[in-house]
């Protein structure tokens, strides 16, 4: 196996990305489509006002440091999405007990479904 | 790896407890009326396929055979990429790194994933591992072997790192064998690992 191989498997295994690093143009960047609505709805709500970008950033180095500090096997967008929810709850856009209930019925919902 | 966890396979649990919370916060931001669903599918749909590496490659083409733009866009990168139509969140600040035969540039960002999107599209996964922001800085050179750029000793490597007050996207080195090619056609030589830096442009068969 050649040393590209070697740093490509070891960044995604660091990273839970795809086996090969995505070489050429116009490739999907999300695993998991939740991923690209959790970064949808960060853009949408900074770009409709509701915080500056920068503040978006400040709360995404915080988590990914603490995270990298615990050496946490999360994957970037779960810590995306915990950056943005926490920013939500500090801007009073919504109560983590509202993510909590709502995320809570949804589970309940699939169970239900199957 | 001493402490290991007594149960040694991992399900893919944290993942869809993400799932289900970014579902909770779309259905709540739908319900107070600041996100509509249409609105949010259609910011996706536009970083998923309408921004990308290819406005990025359409700027250096036009750099490579233009080179009162490459000037414009060395001095003054935000105001060149608007020139072709490019722009806004994560371009306000962008500066242009020439690669030369002496000089090769790389750029990463240490603290999360700062990248110039409306160029380069969103990050590619490895972009933004801690093994990536961690060891380009330490160790460019070794990092770029492995990614199969072989850098020869004598060129001066400069490591970029991005901030909210500064993007960056590389000029890379225009390739032998791409004379007499036209914007379009230079700018399918063109990478968006190119414009990183950890990749050169295509060089064409002939």
């Amino acid at each position: 196996m050649n040393s590209v191989e070697n740093l490509a498997k070891r960044i995604a295994a660091d990273a839970n990305g795809p086996a090969a690093i995505p070489r050429r143009n116009g490739e999907p960047v999300f695993n998991e489509p939740w991923e690209s609505r959790a970064f949808g709805m960060a853009v949408g709500l900074c770009e409709r006002g509701l915080f500056e970008w920068d503040e978006f950033r400040d709360h995404l180095i915080t988590e990914i440091s603490s995270a990298d500090a615990r050496q946490e096997e999360s994957t970037y967008y779960e810590r995306f999405l915990r950056a943005l929810e926490h920013l939500m709850i500090e801007k009073r856009i919504c109560s983590d007990e509202e993510i909590n209930q709502l995320s809570a019925a949804e589970s309940v919902r699939r169970e239900a479904d199957h | 790896m001493s402490d290991h966890d007594t149960e040694s396979h991992h399900h893919p649990r944290p993942l869809s407890a993400a799932a289900l919370r970014a579902k909770a916060i779309e259905a709540l931001l739908v319900e107070k009326g600041l996100l509509a669903s249409d609105a949010l599918d259609k910011i996706v749909e536009t970083y998923e396929k309408d921004v990308g590496p290819l406005n990025g490659a359409k700027v250096v083409a036009r750099a490579w055979n233009d080179p009162a733009y490459k000037k414009r866009l060395l001095h003054d990168g935000a105001a060149a990429i608007a020139e072709l139509g490019f722009g806004g969140l994560q371009a306000e600040h962008l500066r242009v790194v020439e690669n030369t035969p002496k000089v090769h540039n790389v750029v990463c960002c240490t603290l999360c994933s700062c990248y110039p999107w409306p160029v380069l599209g969103l990050p590619p996964t490895w972009y933004k591992s801690l093994e990536y922001r961690a060891r380009i800085v330490r160790e460019p050179r070794q990092v770029l072997r492995e990614l199969g750029l072989d850098l020869a000793s004598s060129v001066e490597l400069r490591v970029w790192d991005s901030s909210s007050e500064m993007r960056y996207l590389v000029l890379p080195e225009r390739p032998p064998n791409s004379e007499g090619r036209s914007e379009a056609e230079l700018a399918e030589l063109v990478t968006r690992d190119a414009m990183i830096g950890v990749a050169r442009a295509v060089t064409p068969n002939r």
